[in-house]
């Protein structure tokens, strides 16, 4: 009786667990579109919450008087899509260097984003130096080589 | 009584070799070491975030060798071996967490996110939590033991998957910058940080293996009192 009550919530507790690990690693392993998955599914993928993940365009860079919405464009070197953002971005946040942002594509095309996030690379070096953000690290190698 | 005498002596010249380790890397993590050219002073906390991961793994790794010998042999040591390890590399997986968040947040500037290896990590993280918790459910010795070598056996397989997580999969956490075949390790950190970094990773290693003597230590005295106990009744 005992050993039977052991099994039944074992099994409720494994089934949870393997619910949870399915959920979190579905939307994990695709942790963010790029802008050239993404062009032409504007419409298809309008008001549906997305991450999209690119290097900031150089110079593409902008914030309103007000000090708190930041507009710019993210690329993957081959599409662009603009973006928007209220609120305060990280420290690492900056044109021409790697990003992630939360949020959705707007009626206008423009992706609204709720979250902004700085991806860096894996290198590190004494800051008299100075050092070129790479963005080599910003997609999976593998990736980088399929057509 | 000699043999434990050894033992517990060589536990402490690893208590002694941490301590050493630490108050050097501390030292020249926050004040010899430059700072970061991109990030800054909060890169220090790299200083304990990858030794924290590389004792956890190697907690993880003994946890697996306890595990195998376990199954192999059945012999009372190995399991001790096993559940201490893991025990400590409980410690160990959490601190890196909890490290990482802080250093997440000025960063990447969310303590959070569900990418690939940091979802990977927290399952690691819930393994062996779910591990000690099994342990201490099962009554049957035996039983638990070989439940327990079970889990640790698989929960170990959970690393190569973090460690690959960031080649296989889009994430926000950046790849390896030490443990990879395809570039040297000074050739991502050069050396003002790199060597810092080392003596960082010696230090937690020895701090680890430290606390793990300690708590193998706890684990034999367990084993002798039970056989005390029952050799006093029978």
């Amino acid at each position: 009786m005992r050993s039977r009550r052991f099994i039944i919530g074992g099994v409720i507790i494994l089934a949870a667990l393997f619910y949870l690990i399915y959920g979190g690693m579905r939307q994990a392993m695709v942790y963010f579109v790029t802008p050239a998955e993404l062009q032409g599914q504007e419409a298809k993928s309008q008001g549906k919450f997305l991450r999209v993940g690119g290097m900031v365009v150089k110079g593409s860079l902008q914030r309103d008087p007000d000090g708190l919405t930041y507009r710019f464009q993210l690329t993957d070197g081959s599409a662009v899509i603009p973006v928007r953002f209220h609120g305060v971005p990280p420290d690492l946040f900056a044109d021409g260097k790697g990003a992630v942002a939360e949020g959705k594509i707007g009626a206008d095309g423009v992706f609204v984003a709720t979250t902004i996030m700085a991806k860096h690379a894996e290198e590190y070096s004494p800051a008299e130096h100075g050092k070129p953000f790479s963005p080599r690290s910003f997609i999976p190698a593998a990736e980088e080589k399929r057509p | 009584m000699a043999k434990a005498e050894k033992k517990r002596g060589s536990g402490e010249i690893l208590g002694v070799l941490a301590l050493l380790f630490i108050l050097v890397g501390l030292y020249v993590a926050l004040i010899q070491a430059p700072p970061d050219a991109y990030q800054g002073e909060v890169q220090r906390i790299m200083y304990i975030h990858i030794p924290s991961i590389v004792a956890a793994y190697l907690c993880f790794f003994i946890v697996f060798l306890g595990s195998c010998l376990y199954l192999w042999k059945r012999e009372t040591r190995d399991d001790i071996l096993a559940k201490s390890a893991a025990e400590v590399g409980v410690l160990f997986t959490a601190l890196t967490i909890i490290e990482g968040s802080i250093w997440g947040k000025p960063t990447w500037g969310v303590w959070w996110t569900w990418d690939a290896r940091l979802t990977l990590t927290a399952l690691l993280l819930m393994i062996f939590v779910g591990y000690i918790m099994l342990r201490s459910l099962i009554e049957d010795e035996e039983r638990g033991a070989v439940c327990g070598a079970v889990v640790g056996i698989i929960g170990f397989l959970d690393i190569p998957l973090i460690h690959m997580s960031v080649y296989w999969w889009r994430t926000l956490h950046q790849p390896p910058s030490i443990f990879r075949p395809d570039k040297l390790p000074w050739e991502n950190i050069k050396w003002p940080l790199l060597w810092p970094l080392i003596i960082n990773i010696v230090a937690f290693v020895f701090l680890s293996l430290y606390l793990l003597s300690l708590r193998i230590r706890v684990g034999e005295t367990e084993e002798r009192i039970k056989g005390e106990m029952l050799g006093g009744t029978a």
